[in-house]
């Protein structure tokens, strides 16, 4: 015998469940609040784009370029300004895409790459929110993307998104705390995250000034406050970011 | 939510649960089986509307991430016998098999020394029944990196064969405590 024919006559045969486990465990499964729990998981998509008011998603089967994840992405957003009628059409050039932050999720990696237009305001964004596992490439449909839309501003309404650094803040869901953004000030080399019980320094990247990371020490506080920092250990100016409510 | 959304999962459950099952069986001892299984549909309901149709692919892919979830909180090393004792308790016995014992026990013995990725690649195809594209939809890798993974399974599956051949005491000793699942 082969090992291929060892191999498959090995193969498990599926085992029926027992009957009274499986209805009960259905039953609760069926029983779960899928739409709160949709909405819980969406909380931060929301507020980190809200570009799903205006952003036209691709067809998941647009393709992607086989370099790095960042070349995936600018053939994406590429795409995505091509096609009329979306959020994206007319921007005319992208600037390459620059990774915000990117750091491990419990499930996955969350990932946020942003794009500027070279002679117009806006700013396009595609990012992977636990649904890439972050080794290789991104394809296209673990990644959310789109240009403009509305953001929840900080009275919480909605206002356009014109500008990268209005991206990002303090999120506490099912992946636990977690807090990213891009640094307001171009000098700006760390920010540190502060709160009761939180005291965490993080870099700013260089290209994209964007900085991010899980907090899981943030469980219990309701916001963090961000001082960004320059090389020479000047305080640049801070801010406080609050947790989504609800 | 819709009864019609109710009534697909209700099918998938039914349908696709004791492939699941057997997926996760071979990963986590006995006892943990329905736990998985039930954490994975109940992800799968939360987000339904997203689950690709048919749900198998993504079902694994889901149960995979609960089982190495469930590995890291436990801190869990999969030693070698351990591998050994899990795709033992999975693999049908050589008699419903059609092969010898021995077959059976080398196969086993070869599986459980692959890499974790190589096994998952092959076993996933021919224990799991799914495609070749649905098996790297379920590890989330691309569908040349998993033909690479499977070639190289089988690669070391039939250098193993041919160390079969010389006596077990001239064969490399293999650390049991090797860290090969997380």
């Amino acid at each position: 015998m082969t090992n291929d024919t060892i191999l498959t006559a090995l193969a498990p045969a599926p085992e029926t469940f027992e009957e009274d486990w499986s209805r009960e465990a259905l039953a609760g499964i069926l029983a779960t609040d899928r739409l709160a729990a949709a909405r819980r998981r969406r909380a931060r998509r929301a507020t980190l784009v809200g570009a799903a008011v205006g952003a036209i998603t691709l067809s998941t089967a647009a393709a992607v370029a086989s370099g790095g994840p960042a070349d995936a992405v600018k053939d994406l957003l590429h795409q995505f300004i091509e096609q009329p009628n979306t959020t994206g059409n007319g921007l005319g050039e992208l600037r390459d895409p620059e990774l915000v932050a990117q750091f491990p999720l419990e499930h996955g990696v969350f990932a946020l790459w942003v794009a500027t237009p070279t002679s117009a305001d806006g700013v396009c964004f595609a990012y992977a929110d636990g649904t890439w596992d972050g080794t290789g490439t991104p394809t296209a449909d673990q990644l959310d993307y789109g240009c403009g839309g509305e953001i929840v501003g900080p009275d919480q309404h909605p206002v356009p998104l014109t500008r990268p650094d209005q991206l990002g803040g303090f999120f506490k869901d099912a992946d636990g705390p977690l807090v990213y953004g891009i640094a307001p000030f171009p000098d700006a080399t760390t920010v540190r995250v502060s709160a009761a019980g939180v005291d965490r320094t993080l870099p700013v990247r260089a290209d994209s000034h964007g900085y991010g990371a899980t907090l899981p020490e943030a469980a219990h506080v309701p916001a963090v406050t961000l001082t960004f920092i320059d090389v020479g250990g000047r305080v640049l100016g801070s801010k406080t970011v609050y947790a989504p409510v609800g | 939510m819709s009864s019609s959304d109710e009534v697909e999962f209700s099918r998938a459950w039914d349908r696709d649960g004791p492939r699941v099952a057997a997926y996760v069986r071979r990963h986590v001892p006995a006892d943990d089986v329905q736990d998985v299984v039930a954490e994975t549909f109940l992800q799968a309901w939360r987000r339904w509307e997203e689950v690709p149709h048919p749900p198998i692919a993504w079902l694994i892919g889901a149960a995979r991430k609960v089982i190495g979830n469930s590995r890291r909180a436990r801190r869990r090393r999969g030693a070698l016998q351990d591998r050994l004792t899990l795709l033992g308790s999975a693999a049908r016995s050589s008699e419903d098999a059609g092969v010898l014992a021995t077959e059976r026990m080398a196969a086993l013995d070869a599986l459980a020394t692959l890499p974790e990725q190589q096994r998952e690649a092959l076993l996933l195809v021919a224990w799991d029944g799914l495609s070749p594209d649905e098996a790297a939809s379920a590890l989330g890798i691309r569908p040349g990196t998993f033909r690479v993974r499977t070639h190289r399974a089988r690669a070391a599956l039939d250098q193993s064969h041919a160390r079969d051949d010389q006596p077990r005491s001239l064969r490399p000793a293999r650390p049991l405590n090797e860290g090969g699942l997380r």
